[in-house]
């Protein structure tokens, strides 16, 4: 398993309203491995994800998944492959948090089959994980936006697909919250041998958690390697299109806009 | 923790929800079986319906209230179905079987054949011909150049529903007036003139075997469909099969019972309300639920101001609001 790539990206072309995400973008996520996407607004980021995920046709390329193309893949075995904690949720019905949870084992379990206790108790660790054991009754729309956000990466959890897609996990968390999620994230990749790819605002955050970086420049073009190598001051500035300096700092190197 | 977990995943509790409810419909049928002009004791009604009693209250236990009966459960649970399935469609609380526009083609169907002179038959076939066409318009001109979202489906319903609404006030106004009085029946709901039950009965049956299998699927499409496709379900091809299989109950509860209002909105909430937002226990408990309650409102509707019939469809929302509102206030204030 190890020696094959969770992702392989070929050729990828992809376009939206009139705007080239990327142009031919070849990519590769060993087991383990840990990619921030950092672009500006609108510069295709969820577009890019959605793409992966087959919810938006590419212009041109192939996704593999653990050795096979995407699109010849059953969707259960898709949804145990690869799995999606999109920006936001929208709860109309009511349902319990642990309902929510669960609701991760859909591609696991054959259509008749009802939820087994060892599906509970794997919902269970994962609202244990996010620090939400304690609502498991509780209804999903009495969440704050951050408990929601977390409820949404036990979800994931649950799933237990081998690549995570994760757009803006640390949206609407705190500090102390969005530290833990990342934390969560980089203990969970490095016990179980999964990969993320996650997309980001903070420049910081990804220097802490992510050890691989793509760049989404706008024209297409795109930049994509290990995370030092990829975050320099020319080339942020470039992306952002606005000057970044960084400074040395116990913690690491730190970015900031001028 | 694991019966916390079986309690709070509803397994245990829709097995004895979905009982009593079933305890309800039967209790219904005999009590709308029972009561009328002339009263039934249980003991007459239990041999009449075993075959062994002879004679005028045979007649009409099995000729008039039996199938009327019947025809008021299917066309109720027909309707609490497509409602609940109207609802995880459009992802939309307020939606309910008619929102799309189907009752309106089949209204104003069904009084243009009545305007014609047509017999029953004709009405039925017209009801279900005009539901048919409108749900095929909706579908056809919410796709335009592009995939249908609920919201375009929505609005193109509502849209057609509207002017659906005008032709039916044109027929109206244009009818002879002998006509008016059945016409206004069929659109308020009505039993009395209501067909052979079979085909209600048929299709709820049927409309469950083809949604209990994707109700997983439902409870998934529920959290949105980009983590549902994600989850391996097949967003588009389900929408459609909820979208056909929703309107066509739909069409057939219209032609058995004209435009029975409340039912599909009410049905679902309270279903939801009591056992839960899990469609594997709340399909099977909305068709029993709307069954019951129709049976219900109608056996109210032919005995209340008796000699006088009251359109079953006035009675269920007046029951219906109420009970309605209490249910929601209460589980609010909890």
């Amino acid at each position: 398993m190890s020696d094959v790539p969770l992702l392989e990206v070929r050729g990828l072309t992809v376009r939206i309203g009139g705007q080239w995400v990327c142009r031919n973008l070849d990519l590769l996520v060993a087991p383990g491995e840990r990619w921030g996407i950092l672009g500006c607004n609108g510069v295709g980021k969820t577009t890019l994800l959605l793409t992966l995920a087959g919810i938006r046709p590419a212009l041109a390329g192939e996704v593999w998944l653990r050795g096979e193309r995407r699109d010849r893949l059953s969707r259960r075995e898709a949804a145990r492959r690869l799995g999606l904690m999109p920006q936001d949720s929208a709860d109309l019905f009511p349902a319990t948090v642990l309902e929510i949870a669960l609701a991760g084992r859909h591609p696991h379990l054959p259509p008749w089959q009802w939820e087994t206790p060892e599906d509970g108790a794997l919902a269970y660790a994962a609202l244990q994980a996010v620090g939400l054991e304690g609502f498991a009754r509780r209804q999903v729309r009495s969440l704050s936006g951050g408990e929601r956000r977390r409820l949404a990466l036990a979800m994931l959890m649950t799933q237990d697909p081998s690549l995570w897609l994760l757009d803006e996990p640390t949206n609407h968390l705190d500090v102390a919250h969005q530290m833990q999620a990342v934390e969560l994230i980089a203990t969970r990749i490095a016990r179980g041998g999964q990969g993320v790819l996650m997309t980001l605002h903070d420049i910081n955050l990804a220097v802490r958690c992510c050890d691989r970086i793509l760049l989404l420049f706008g024209d297409g073009e795109t930049a994509a390697g290990p995370t030092a190598q990829i975050l320099t001051e020319p080339a942020l500035s470039r992306l952002y299109r606005h000057p970044v300096r960084s400074v040395m700092t116990e913690s690491g190197l730190l970015f900031y806009p001028t | 923790m694991q019966q916390d977990f079986e309690r709070i995943a509803g397994i245990r509790h829709g097995g004895l929800w979905l009982l009593g409810l079933s305890v309800l419909a039967v209790a219904a049928l005999w009590l709308s079986l029972s009561v009328g002009s002339a009263g039934l004791d249980g003991k007459i009604l239990f041999y009449v319906l075993r075959g062994e009693e002879p004679g005028a209250a045979r007649d009409w236990v099995l000729g008039l209230r039996l199938p009327r009966a019947l025809a008021a459960f299917g066309s109720g649970a027909l309707l609490g179905l497509a409602g609940t399935l109207m609802q995880v469609l459009l992802r939309n609380p307020l939606a309910d079987p008619y929102v799309l526009g189907i009752s309106g083609g089949a209204g104003a169907a069904a009084l243009g054949a009545m305007v014609l002179g047509w017999g029953a038959l004709g009405v039925n076939v017209a009801a279900f011909l005009g539901a048919v066409a409108t749900m095929l318009a909706v579908v056809w001109l919410a796709r335009g150049n592009e995939a249908w979202t609920s919201t375009r489906l929505l609005l193109t319903g509502v849209m057609v529903g509207a002017g659906w609404g005008a032709v039916v006030s044109l027929l109206l106004a244009l009818a002879p007036d002998a006509r008016l009085r059945g016409m206004l029946f069929w659109l308020m709901g009505d039993l009395g003139s209501a067909g052979a039950p079979g085909w209600s009965l048929a299709a709820a049956v049927i409309g469950l075997a083809v949604t209990l299998p994707a109700a997983r699927h439902l409870n998934v499409l529920g959290l949105g469909e980009t983590t549902a496709f994600t989850l391996g379900v097949p967003v588009a091809r389900l929408r459609w099969h909820l979208y056909l299989t929703a309107s066509l109950l739909t069409a057939v509860a219209v032609t058995t019972v004209g435009s029975v209002g409340f039912v599909g909105l009410v049905v679902p909430h309270a279903v939801r309300l009591l056992v839960g937002n899990d469609q594997r226990v709340a399909l099977p408990a909305s068709a029993l639920a709307g069954g019951a309650g129709l049976v219900l409102a109608d056996t109210l509707a032919r005995t209340v101001v008796a000699p006088q019939q009251l359109p079953v469809g006035v009675v269920t929302a007046l029951i219906g609001v109420p009970a309605f509102l209490y249910l929601f206030s209460r589980r609010v204030a909890r």
